[in-house]
């Protein structure tokens, strides 16, 4: 009988997180969400959120937007997951893992970008918790 | 692109800058807490012949800091407002927020 390694408690496929020893004295730390403030220039694609190493994304929320046409890109470990063009309204959830148990991983490197169409100011709220 | 974090082994970057909210200061010390309190409403707490009173007064002497939002710390404004020691609105006044200066 062959025993998959990412079955055994503790080993395999799950991941760890890295320490994070100032929470919850330090409630700024990187182990709630975040909130950024990203001017964007209508027609060019923004980078929102970019992470290098090994996270774990929880959440991503775009707020204060214009209700309009905009595209949202996710680059995962070079590879583009989302790229598309869609109605948005003043806010749009991408990613909300208390709600759909949605986690997405990156190994390396994660990108989100947006471009607007007249939109010249949006905020993220984001959840990345590095892991080991 | 403005560094949110960077730790060595992991980066978090962004076009955009992190807001951040001041943390919220709900313990201040001792002396901090009794300087919100004007010099005639501290006389007046010092010369109090109310076992309460009185109480609320030791019970904060033998106290290094003052947890702002403790139900104790509330219930004690609440009975010096019934003295009339303070005034109703002067609670909240004193329940406020603490500063840097103040910790």
């Amino acid at each position: 009988m062959t025993i998959k390694t990412s079955s055994l408690g503790g080993g395999g496929a799950l991941p760890r997180l890295a320490p994070d020893l100032t929470f919850p004295s330090d409630k700024s730390g990187i182990s709630v969400p975040a909130l950024v403030v990203v001017p964007v220039t209508p027609g060019v694609l923004t980078t929102t959120l970019s992470l290098t190493g090994k996270f774990d994304v929880g959440l991503l929320t775009y707020g204060s937007l214009v209700a309009e046409a905009m595209t949202h890109k996710l680059t995962i470990d070079g590879v583009v997951i989302w790229n598309d063009v869609g109605s948005s309204n003043t806010s749009e959830t991408l990613l909300d893992g208390n709600t759909y148990s949605e986690h997405i991983q990156c190994n390396s490197s994660l990108l989100l970008e947006i471009n607007t169409l007249t939109d010249a100011s949006v905020t993220l709220n984001y959840l990345a918790r590095p892991i080991l | 692109m403005n560094v949110i974090l960077d730790n060595g082994t992991h980066k978090i970057e962004s076009a955009g800058t992190l807001k951040t909210t001041p943390k919220t200061i709900r313990k201040i010390t001792k002396r901090a807490f009794m300087r919100r309190f004007t010099q005639a409403e501290r006389i007046a707490i010092r010369a109090s012949v109310d076992d309460i009173v009185i109480d609320i007064h030791e019970d904060l002497k033998a106290t290094n800091n003052v947890d702002l939002d403790l139900a104790d710390t509330a219930n004690a404004l609440s009975y010096l407002v019934s003295a009339a020691i303070l005034t109703s609105d002067r609670p909240d006044e004193i329940l406020t927020d603490g500063t840097q200066e103040e910790v």
